[in-house]
C-alpha cells in the first residue's frame, strides 16, 4: 500500500527511530530500518527509572505547565521553548499510548498506573515499569514493528529491517539534498547504497567517546559524527550529562538509577573522614546527608548536575570520600529510608540485582558505593524546529539531536523526549517527502555511485595501511583524555591540553594497522577503523566548544568562569569541521518566548 | 592474584567453516568478566603460544544483562558473558582456564556470535504484540471551536492560555484558532496490580537465547520448536486487556508442528534463564489454553 515511489529510511531502533518508523508506516509509506543491533537490544533498554508526564493520576495537582518550567529551569534556561512545549504537552497522550500497547506499568492498589519522584521536581510524575522502564517501552514498540514487518495492516506501509547494518554516511545529490545513504552490512563487511527520499538518523547518544560511561557498547554516536564531516552542524556537543550514581567499574560504569532516590535512596559520606567502620554500623549522628542538608527544598533529588557536582566536591574539594577515594554512600537499607526490603525489591529489583550481581552485596542490607559517571549527551545534531539537519532530507530524533534538554536534562525526560521526537519527526518527513519537486527515483545514477565509491576509498584505505598504530588503543586514549578533561570540572588550561592531545591522536590514527584482515564477515575492527575517525571529530567539536563557553551553566561547570553568564552565553553552541577537519564554533540565540531566564537555586523552592 | 587467567576460545569464521580452538592468557584483576577479558583480546589478539591471531569476535552491547546480546556457552554452561564475573568462576570451578563457546542451537555469524533470528521469527508467529487502531498522538491540524465538544474546550482552552502564540482564544466568540495538537489520552482498560506484576514478570525477557539452548527438545533448524520463550512472550499477550483479542491465534500458532506440543517438561529452561522467568509456569498456563482452545475452540467460532 506504500505511496509509489517514495520510500524512507530511519536509522535506529531506539525509541527515537521505532517511534518514527511506525509513524511513517502509519502515514502509508514503506521504511527501512537499519541498526547495529537487532532493534530489540537497542541502548534504550537500559534506561530504569521511567518516564515523565504530568498525568497526575496520583492527584497531586500536577500540570503541563509545572512539568515545562522545572524542565526549561532544570535545564538552565539553555533549551529552545518551542519543541520542549509541544513535547510536556504529548506527554500524557504518549503514556496513554503505551499502556494500549501492553507495557506493564507499575500499578496501584486501585489498578491506575503508578507514578514516582525524579529529580529536579516536586511532583510524582514518572511513570514506570519497576525499575527497567526502557526495556518495556523499547519492547513496546518492537512488538509493533514486528507488526508492521508481517505486514498486511491495510493502510500502512510495509517495514523492512536491516539489522547488523551500519549507516556510513547521507547521499546527497548536486543540490546537496539527501537521496540515500551509504551503509555497512556487517554480515559481509560489504558497503552498500540505500535510496530514499528522507532519512532520519536515531542514532542514539555518543557516550562512547569517554570510553567508561553508563551507556551501552554501541553509543558510539556515528550518525551525527558522519554528518558533522558530511557539512552538517553539531550542537550544544559540551553539555553532557554525568550522573550523580554509578558503580564504580573498569569496564562500565553501571548506572543505580535515580529512582532509587526518588524512593527514598539517601547519599551520605562518614562526618569524620578517617571513620573506618562498616558503613551499615555508623550511627545517624555520625553521617553527613550533604545534600539534604545543602538543599533542603528538594534534598537527594536535586538535579543531576546539581548532585553531581556536590559529590564532587564532598570527595575532591573537601577530601570527605569514603577512604579519601572518590566514592560516597548511596543507602537504600531499611534503616536510614524505612524502606522494607520487600518493598525496595518490588519497585527497584532491576538495579538491586545489577548492584548484588556485579558488586557482590546486598543494598537492601549495605549501602551502596557510588560515584558519577557520564550518562547522557544533551548535545547532539543540530536540527531546526521540523527536526531536520542542516542537510535537507536528513532528520534527526531521539538523543541524538539537541533540542530538548539546554544544558541539563531532567532524570525521565529522555525516554520522553525519545518517543516524543519519534511521534514528531515521522510526519514531518512526511510532510517534507510530500512536498518535494522530484523523488530519488529521479536522481541520477551516478549521485549514488560516487558516494558509494567516496566510501569504499576510505576502507580500502584502512585494508592496505599496515601501521604500527592499534585502533582500539588510539580509542581507549580517547575515553582516557575526554575522562579526565571534559569531565565533571573544567577549566581552561585542560581544555587547550585535551585539544592538542586529540589532535596527537587523530596523527596517530592516520598511522593504523589492522589485526583481522579477514574483510568478508563480522569485522569490529574494520567498523572500529570507520567509526574512530568520526569520533575523533566529535571529540574536538565537543572539547571546543566546552573551551569557548566560558561560563557554567548546568552541566557545564568551569573553574575559572563559575558563573552564569546570559550576556555572552545564552546562547546555542553551534560547531561544524573547517575544510581541514578542525572545529569551528558559533552561536545562535536561544529561544526562550514562554520562560524568561531566571536564575537556578534548588536550596529554595522554585 | 596478579595471574593470568587462560581462556580457551572456540573460534569459527562462519556458519560454513569449521571451528577451531585457541587459548589466550589474560592477566586477573578483581572486577574482571568475560566481555573486559575478550575487550583485552581484542586490543592485543596475541595467543598463548605467543602467535598472534585475528581478534575474536563477539556480541555485546549493554554490559548489564538487559539487552540479551552477549549469550554463550562459558564454561558448559549457557549464561551472560557481561555478568560473568570471572572471581565467582575460579572460586566455583577451582580453575584458572576458562572456555567459550558459542550456543549450538543458533547458526554462527562469527566466533562467539550467533543468529537467533528465528527467536524474533517465532515472536511473529504467535503474534506477540497487542493489535492497535492506530497510535492515536499528535497529528497537528487546524482547529476551530466548531469541531470541539465543551470538554474538548476546555482543554484547549487550558493550553491555550499558555501558548497563546499557537492557539487564540476568542472570549466572546467562544471559538479557537490555529494549529493544535490532536492527542488521545485514552488508557487501557485498567488492570489489577497482580495482573500486571505477573506480566511484568514475563516482561523481562530479553531474548537471549538461554532457554532454547538448554532445551533437550530444541534442534539447530529453522522449523525446530520454537522454545520456552516464544511461549511465554505469549502468554504474556494473552493476559493483556487488549492483546487478549488475538488470543485464539496465538494458541493456533502454539498448536502448529514447531509449538507446545514439543515440549517434554524437562525444565531445563527455567533453571537457565537470568531473568528468572516462570518458564514453566507459563508453559503449563498455555498448555491449558491449547488443550481448552482444542476442545472448545469451535464454541467461539
Ligand atoms: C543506564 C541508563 C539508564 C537510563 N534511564 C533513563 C530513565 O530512566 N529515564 C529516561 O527518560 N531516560 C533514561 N536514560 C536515557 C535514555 O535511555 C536514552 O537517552 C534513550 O533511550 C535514547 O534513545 P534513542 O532512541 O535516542 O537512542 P538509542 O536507544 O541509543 O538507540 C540508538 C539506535 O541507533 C542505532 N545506531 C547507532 N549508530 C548507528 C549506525 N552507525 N548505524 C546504524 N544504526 C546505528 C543503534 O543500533 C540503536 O538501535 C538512561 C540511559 C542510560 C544509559
Ligand atoms: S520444559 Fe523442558 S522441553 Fe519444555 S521448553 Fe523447557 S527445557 Fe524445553
Ligand atoms: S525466557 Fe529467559 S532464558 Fe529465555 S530468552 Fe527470555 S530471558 Fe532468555
Ligand atoms: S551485553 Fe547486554 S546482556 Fe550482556
Amino acid at each position: 500500500m506504500a505511496k509509489k515511489g517514495t520510500k524512507a529510511i530511519v536509522v535506529g531502533g531506539g525509541l527515537a527511530g521505532a517511534m518514527a518508523a511506525i509513524k511513517i508506516c502509519e502515514a502509508g509509506y514503506d521504511v527501512d530500518l537499519v541498526a547495529l543491533l537487532p532493534v530489540k537490544r537497542a541502548h534504550s533498554v537500559c534506561a530504569q527509572g521511567g518516564i515523565n508526564a504530568a498525568l497526575d493520576t496520583l492527584g497531586e495537582g500536577d500540570s503541563i505547565w509545572e512539568h515545562f518550567d522545572d524542565t526549561i529551569y532544570g535545564g538552565d534556561f539553555l533549551a529552545n521553548q518551542e519543541l520542549p512545549w509541544k513535547m510536556v504537552k504529548a506527554a500524557p497522550g504518549i503514556i496513554a499510548m503505551y499502556d494500549r500497547m501492553g507495557v506493564p506499568f507499575t500499578r496501584t492498589s486501585e489498578g491506575r498506573l503508578d507514578a514516582r519522584r525524579f529529580g529536579g521536581t516536586k511532583k510524582r510524575r514518572t511513570y514506570f515499569s519497576g525499575a527497567s522502564t526502557g526495556q518495556q517501552l523499547e519492547y513496546a514498540l518492537d512488538e509493533q514493528l514486528r507488526r508492521l514487518e508481517a505486514g498486511n495492516i491495510f493502510g500502512y506501509g510495509k517495514l523492512t529491517k536491516y539489522e547488523y547494518h551500519d549507516f556510513q554516511s547521507a547521499i546527497l545529490d548536486d543540490n546537496q539534498v539527501a537521496r540515500g545513504i551509504v551503509v555497512m552490512n556487517l554480515r559481509t563487511m560489504k558497503l552498500q547504497v540505500m535510496k530514499a527520499d528522507a532519512v532520519v538518523l536515531a542514532t542514539g547518544g555518543p557516550g562512547m567517546i569517554w570510553g567508561k560511561s553508563t551507556n551501552s557498547i554501541e553509543n558510539h554516536g556515528t550518525g551525527a559524527g558522519a554528518i558533522l564531516a558530511q557539512g552538517g552542524h553539531y550542537a550544544n556537543g559540551e553539555f553532557v550529562q554525568i550522573h550523580p550514581t554509578t558503580m564504580p567499574g573498569t569496564d562500565k560504569l553501571r548506572l543505580m538509577s535515580e529512582s532509587a532516590r526518588g524512593e527514598g535512596g539517601r547519599v551520605w559520606v562518614p562526618k569524620d573522614k578517617n571513620d573506618k567502620r562498616p558503613p551499615e554500623t555508623i550511627p545517624e549522628k555520625d553521617r553527613f546527608y550533604f545534600l539534604e542538608e545543602w538543599f533542603p527544598a528538594y534534598g537527594n533529588l536535586v538535579p543531576r548536575d546539581v548532585a553531581s557536582q556536590n559529590i564532587y566536591k564532598i570527595c575532591v574539594n573537601m577530601g570527605m570520600g569514603i577512604n579519601g577515594e572518590n566514592k560516597v554512600y548511596l543507602d537504600l537499607t531499611e534503616q536510614a529510608t524505612g524502606i522494607p526490603e520487600k518493598r525496595l525489591r518490588y519497585r527497584l529489583g532491576a538495579i538491586v540485582e545489577i548492584y548484588e550481581k556485579f558488586a557482590g552485596s546486598n543494598p537492601a542490607k549495605k549501602p551502596m558505593i557510588i560515584y558519577p559517571g557520564i550518562h547522557y549527551s544533551m548535545g547532539g545534531m543540530w536540527i531546526d524546529s521540523n527536526h531536520m539537519t542542516a542537510l535537507p532530507g536528513v532528520f534527526a530524533a531521539g538523543e541524538a539531536e539537541y533540542q530538548y534538554h539546554g544544558a541539563n536534562r531532567l532524570g525521565a525526560n529522555s525516554l520522553l523526549s525519545a518517543t516524543w521526537a519519534g511521534l514528531y519527526t515521522g510526519p514531518k518527513m512526511v510532510e517534507y517527502i510530500e512536498g518535494l519537486s522530484s523523488h530519488y527515483t529521479e536522481t541520477p545514477d551516478a549521485v549514488f555511485k560516487n558516494e558509494l565509491k567516496r566510501v569504499e576509498a576510505i576502507y580500502d584505505g584502512f585494508k592496505k595501511s599496515d601501521g604500527r598504530e592499534n585502533v582500539f588503543q588510539i580509542f581507549d586514549e580517547m575515553g582516557e583524555l575526554m575522562s579526565k578533561y571534559v569531565h565533571i570540572s573544567r577549566n581552561e588550561e585542560g581544555l587547550t591540553k585535551v585539544g592538542e592531545e586529540l589532535q596527537k591522536l587523530q596523527d596517530r590514527y592516520h598511522k593504523i594497522g589492522l589485526n583481522d584482515t579477514k574483510f568478508d564477515n563480522y569485522n569490529l575492527e574494520l567498523q572500529m577503523a570507520y567509526h574512530l575517525g568520526l569520533m575523533l571529530n566529535m571529540a574536538r567539536v565537543i572539547a571546543e566548544g566546552a573551551r569557548q563557553r566560558k561560563e557554567s551553566r548546568g552541566a557545564h561547570l568551569r573553574t575559572d568562569y563559575t558563573e552564569r553568564n546570559d550576556e555572552k552565553f545564552l546562547k546555542t553552541t553551534k560547531a561544524h569541521l573547517d575544510k581541514d577537519n578542525n572545529p569551528v564554533i558559533e552561536y545562535e540565540d536561544v529561544d526562550v518566548k514562554y520562560l524568561k531566564p531566571r536564575l537556578r537555586n534548588y536550596s529554595k523552592n522554585k | 592474584m596478579a595471574d593470568n587467567i587462560r581462556f580457551k576460545i572456540k573460534r569459527q569464521l562462519s556458519e560454513k567453516d569449521n571451528s577451531y580452538w585457541e587459548e589466550f592468557d589474560v592477566e586477573y584483576y578483581e572486577t574482571l568478566n568475560v566481555i573486559s577479558a575478550l575487550l583485552h583480546i581484542q586490543k592485543n589478539p596475541k595467543m598463548a603460544n605467543g602467535k598472534m591471531t585475528t581478534p575474536v569476535n563477539w556480541e555485546s552491547s549493554c554490559l548489564e544483562e538487559v539487552c540479551g546480546s552477549c549469550t554463550m556457552i562459558i564454561n558448559g554452561k549457557v549464561r551472560q558473558a557481561c555478568s560473568a564475573l570471572i572471581k565467582y568462576i575460579i572460586e566455583e570451578t577451582g580453575s584458572k582456564t576458562i572456555t567459550l563457546e558459542p550456543l549450538s542451537k543458533f547458526p554462527v555469524i562469527r566466533d562467539l556470535q550467533v543468529d537467533r533470528q528465528r527467536m524474533f521469527d517465532g515472536l511473529k508467529q504467535v503474534k506477540a504484540w497487542t493489535p492497535l487502531d492506530g497510535i492515536f498522538q499528535h497529528q497537528e491540524v487546524q482547529i476551530s471551536a466548531k469541531q470541539l465538544t465543551e470538554h474538548e474546550l476546555e482543554q484547549v482552552k487550558l493550553d491555550a492560555i499558555i501558548a497563546s502564540d499557537e492557539l487564540i482564544y476568542d472570549e466572546t466568540t467562544k471559538t479557537i484558532t490555529g494549529i493544535g495538537t490532536y492527542q488521545n489520552r485514552d488508557l487501557a482498560p485498567q488492570q489489577s496490580p497482580k495482573n500486571s506484576d505477573m506480566r511484568y514478570t514475563l516482561s523481562e525477557c530479553m531474548t537471549c537465547g538461554c532457554c532454547i539452548e538448554a532445551c533437550p527438545n530444541v534442534e539447530k533448524a529453522d522449523d525446530a520448536f520454537v522454545g520456552a520463550a516464544i511461549i511465554s512472550q505469549a502468554r504474556y499477550f494473552n493476559a493483556h486487556p487488549q492483546g487478549e483479542y488475538l488470543k485464539e491465534e496465538r494458541l493456533e500458532a502454539l498448536m502448529g508442528d514447531n509449538g507446545i506440543g514439543n515440549c517434554g517438561n524437562a525444565q531445563n529452561c527455567v533453571q537457565v534463564c537470568p531473568k528468572h522467568i516462570p518458564l514453566t509456569e507459563s508453559i503449563v498456563d498455555m498448555m491449558r489454553q491449547t488443550t481448552n482452545h482444542a476442545l472448545f475452540g469451535w464454541f467461539n467460532k
